[in-house]
């Protein structure tokens, strides 16, 4: 399974140079084995644990690493919203952790992950915050005001980073929700004030605002709607890591 | 003016959502008690009800958010999180014994030894009795599972004149079938079977026989096969309800004579594992008026609910597992908060997903998308 993660890192960073040299049909042909060789790994853990593989960080990270692909081809082709150099990048960069830095020994499900929502739960986060990233690359592509950064895709950076929110949001609802009837189940109380919760609550806001902002201004003040775009996914980032791994944030999610 | 109204109803929107998240970090970074007082504490009371006046103000000036379905179900949504929320929390359960005589008990610790019964509810911080309910919850059974099978151990006779020591157990690895040299004795032993979930079987005279399998919840049991030197001993190893082990003596095996095994002769013992934990269960009966009211397999993901409570496993005996901890929640204002749950998520999905793809197929588009 090493060996598929790091053949999949190569294939993306590859992907990642062959689209930024323009080399479009090569690029996206290595970005698709790239995601071939991720899905392999993530079905040998799925077998190895005989779970579903996202009870820890590198579960979590495996899994995202497979997602990036199909959301981008998703992206392109429905919302018109190109960057697969980027995106290719950003699977490698997300399956970094996972074969380098993070415990990759498996564990058994505790009782409170044994539950019908565990799953639903972690996958709407996952998908969403793959989406998100995408909308924060797209932002943050705007803030240096990226030339191209559009890559080729049928819309501005403005409008790219409006739909990725748009598609990414209702899935950070849905953890969100998700999260809160589990715990209820779980705990005992659908809200703990866990560290964990109040960061995805944050991310969540941010979001929340950036939508109610552009409902405001339109596609006015474009930068001040990009800063807030990267802002949650910054928040994201931190919600994903420094919550799990940070002793400062223990809490009832100290799953990693 | 109506435009000027709007304009400042959504910079006020817009600061209570940039605040709220600032406080969502800042409450992180507390931790969960403090966190709670905090988003608990007047002024944020204060700042919960001009959130929910902002959205009811919402209604007001901006028409489309009733006339969009989509729009209306994720601004009416966390209106009613909000409303059900207030209502359930320690401030909402006063106001509602004032006002409507119903006095329940927010939330607070339930322990329970096996076999009793018990209404009262303990303060989670202090551990003070803080209530009792109005029925009785009795704890019939109370058990824990683990991922792995149970140890086969072996633990040597005793050194005449010093006391026995089951600190000094030796695990060994085992499968059915296969055979095992136990250590120290040169003991041969094969497991024959091992039923993971066993009922014990008895002769007429009620000496235990062998084991059957049994449902789930009961403890195992295991068959084997010792071997020394030309003789062979055939034993069940059946653990009793709630016991952490089983032994069995090998005095036969050895020729001892009956009585003086525990100086001569090895015990072989199944214990219970020490890995992690699949499950805990407790096996309630809820007692209203003298009669049962419920049964309950309570576990982590599945409470018994009520009266009105919640109750969730929460905890339980670690060294001899003799009582179990439940957690015990009032579930008022839970509905409002699952009715605005389903609304936010609903409209979101409307609004975000439905509406594009709605827009799609009519050849409409949306300004700005």
């Amino acid at each position: 399974m090493g060996v598929l993660v790091l053949a999949a890192m190569a294939g993306y960073l590859a992907a990642s140079v062959a689209l930024l040299l323009r080399a479009r049909k090569l690029g996206l042909g290595l970005f698709a084995a790239g995601f071939v060789l991720a899905a392999g790994a993530v079905v040998l853990r799925w077998r190895e644990v005989g779970h579903v593989p996202m009870q820890n960080l590198f579960e979590v990270f495996l899994v995202m690493g497979c997602l990036v692909f199909p959301v981008s081809v998703f992206c392109r082709r429905v919302l018109g919203v190109g960057g697969e150099a980027a995106d290719a990048a950003v699977a490698f960069l997300v399956l970094f952790p996972a074969a380098f830095v993070l415990n990759p020994n498996p564990q058994q499900l505790p009782p409170a992950l044994q539950s019908a929502l565990f799953v639903p739960h972690v996958a709407a986060y996952l998908l969403g915050y793959v989406i998100l990233a995408k909308a924060g690359v797209q932002a943050a592509c705007g803030l240096v005001r990226v030339p191209g950064a559009a890559d080729g895709g049928a819309v501005s950076c403005e409008r790219a980073t409006y739909r990725m929110v748009s598609l990414g949001f209702p899935l950070l609802t849905l953890g969100l929700v998700l999260g809160a009837v589990w715990g209820k189940l779980a705990w005992g109380d659908y809200w703990n004030w866990d560290p964990k919760e109040l960061w995805s609550l944050a991310s969540w806001l941010i979001y929340l605002g950036y939508l109610h902002f552009r409902g405001l201004v339109g596609s006015r003040y474009r930068r001040a709607g990009f800063a807030i775009v990267f802002c949650g996914a910054a928040a994201m980032v931190v919600t994903l890591l420094w919550v799990n791994l940070a002793r400062i944030f223990a809490g009832l999610h100290s799953y990693a | 003016m109506v435009r000027g109204v709007r304009r400042i109803a959504m910079g006020a929107v817009l600061a209570a959502i940039f605040l709220l998240a600032a406080l969502s970090v800042v409450g992180a970074f507390l931790g969960a008690e403090r966190a709670k007082a905090l988003f608990n504490s007047v002024p944020l009371a204060v700042f919960w009800f001009l959130v929910a006046g902002l959205l009811l103000a919402g209604f007001i000036f901006f028409r489309n958010l009733i006339r969009s379905p989509g729009l209306l179900a994720m601004h009416l949504g966390p209106l009613l999180v909000l409303a059900g929320a207030m209502y359930g929390s320690d401030a909402g359960h006063e106001v509602a014994a004032r006002l409507l005589g119903e006095r329940r008990i927010p939330f607070g610790y339930m322990v329970l030894y096996e076999e009793q019964s018990s209404d009262v509810i303990f303060d989670p911080k202090t551990g003070r009795p803080i209530g009792l309910l109005p029925f009785e919850v009795r704890l019939d059974d109370f058990r824990v599972e683990y991922y792995g099978p149970w140890l086969l151990g072996i633990e040597p006779p005793t050194i005449p004149g010093h006391p026995m020591d089951h600190s000094v157990i030796r695990v060994v690895d085992w499968k059915v079938g296969e055979e095992v040299v136990l250590p120290n004795t040169g003991v041969r032993v094969r497991v024959l079977q091992y039923l993971p979930n066993a009922e014990p079987v008895c002769e007429d005279d009620g000496t235990l026989a062998g084991a059957e399998p049994g449902p789930t919840g009961c403890p195992p049991a295991m068959e084997v096969l010792l071997a020394w030197r030309g003789r062979e001993q055939r034993a069940w190893l059946v653990v009793p309800e709630g016991e952490p082990y089983v032994s069995i003596s090998m005095g036969p095996l050895f020729g001892v004579p009956e009585g003086r095994e525990g100086r001569f002769a090895p015990r072989l013992y199944l214990l219970e594992p020490e890995g992690p934990v699949k499950d805990y269960v407790s096996d309630v009966t809820v007692l209203a008026d003298g009669e049962e009211a419920a049964r309950k397999a309570v576990e982590v993901n599945h409470p018994l609910h009520f009266g009105g409570y919640h109750f969730c496993q929460h905890d339980y005996d670690h060294d001899q597992k003799r009582y179990t901890v439940l957690a015990v929640r009032s579930d008022q204002g839970l509905r409002m908060v699952y009715a605005g749950f389903i609304l936010l998520v609903g409209g979101v999905c409307a609004r975000f997903w439905g509406q594009p793809v709605w827009r799609q197929l009519t050849g409409r588009s949306e300004r700005g998308s």
